[in-house]
């Protein structure tokens, strides 16, 4: 099976709980069709990161100028068969706080896209 | 006393743990699959070091999630003792039964030798008195870096449980860089509040025989032992809970 083309949910706000709401006006049901989440772990911004030091010191050597500095993260795509229900973004933040990352060092985020009709 | 040691995929300090406890302590210890979902009438139960999954995602981030980690976590709940040594020390860690977090090496070389060790004083099993003033230790690591936040590093000290700290000092009091991963207040090894769940980066079942570079694993093992001891002791007076 060819695999599908993906385009960006249009995101209306972004909260400080991480959870990223889609447009109103859709409602949930009818766009949640074979969704791909992408899921972004970075480093906590008070939590050492000595890969990020690393490759800004790689960076300043190849004179990339103005650096303030590099954090380094993961991305994680999930794709995902139609999820019925709200209870879909308290799932996501679940396997992302309690699997994906580790809220001791790390923080995620993550944004939907679905499948191009 | 008996000691179960816990064997992930891709653990592979699992026979030396056991060794040390049945050739170097004379105190009987068999291994658990991690596929298990108990491990039986032990009194002592070891994570041991190795790369369970291949450290994907994170060091023991999906060990965590095995099935005897539900028995480790219920055994801890009840005051039973539980050590995990290096990767078994990111495992609890990961699982919550310890807190704070172990990131990549500061100088992200993996760190094979053996390192000096200050003794601190965490509670009865734990200090100066039990195992000496300092160690002498092997690590192996690339992601050794302990780290937790302020608030959290605050009572790591109020509550005695910091085991080991790399050393900073010698014994003639000149400075000394034994820190081979950066950890905040170099950090070697920890317990829970409660003092039945111990981890440490340093593997003390590779310092418990001859051809090892120190024996000072022994006095390690035997301190968890002796925690596991008044465990046992209490769960026959029936105090526990």
């Amino acid at each position: 099976m060819e695999s599908p083309s993906w385009e960006f949910v249009e995101l209306r706000r972004q909260t400080p709980k991480n959870q990223i709401y889609l447009d109103g006006k859709d409602g949930w049901g009818c766009f949640l069709k074979d969704v791909k989440i992408t899921v972004f772990v970075t480093p906590k911004k008070n939590v050492l990161d000595p890969q990020g030091a690393a490759v800004a010191h790689a960076m300043e050597s190849l004179g990339f100028e103005n650096l303030k500095g590099v954090r380094m993260g993961k991305v994680i795509e999930l794709e995902m068969e139609e999820q019925p229900d709200e209870g879909f973004e308290a799932s996501v933040d679940r396997v992302c706080r309690d699997l994906l990352s580790n809220p001791v060092i790390e923080d995620y985020r993550w944004s939907v896209e679905r499948a191009r009709e | 006393m008996k000691a179960t040691v816990v064997q992930f995929p891709g653990s592979n300090c699992d026979r030396d743990a056991l060794l040390a406890f049945t050739d170097a302590l004379d105190v009987p210890a068999r291994m658990v699959w991690h596929k298990e979902v108990a491990f039986g009438d032990a009194d002592l139960v070891v994570l041991p070091g190795g790369f369970s999954y291949g450290d994907y995602l994170r060091c023991g981030a999906i060990a965590r999630f095995s099935p005897i980690m539900r028995a480790v976590a219920e055994f801890a709940e009840n005051g039973g003792v539980v050590l995990g040594i290096c990767n078994g020390f990111q495992v609890l860690c990961e699982a919550g039964l310890l807190p704070g977090a172990l990131i990549r090496n500061e100088c992200l070389e993996f760190r094979c030798r053996t390192v000096e060790l200050r003794v601190e004083d965490a509670g009865p099993f734990f200090n100066r008195k039990a195992l000496g003033e300092s160690l002498s230790i092997p690590v192996a690591h690339g992601e050794g870096n302990y780290r937790i936040d302020p608030a959290g590093l605050e009572e790591l000290r109020r509550d005695a449980q910091v085991l080991f700290r790399y050393r900073s000092r010698g014994s003639g009091g000149e400075p000394l860089r034994e820190n081979p991963n950066g950890s905040i207040d170099d950090i070697a090894g920890i317990r829970n509040r409660r003092g039945n769940v111990f981890g440490m980066m340093p593997h003390p079942e590779r310092a418990v025989a001859g051809h090892h570079p120190s024996r000072d694993g022994l006095p390690v093992l035997r301190a968890a032992l002796a925690a596991a001891e008044a465990f046992s002791g209490r769960v026959r007076a029936g105090s526990t809970s």
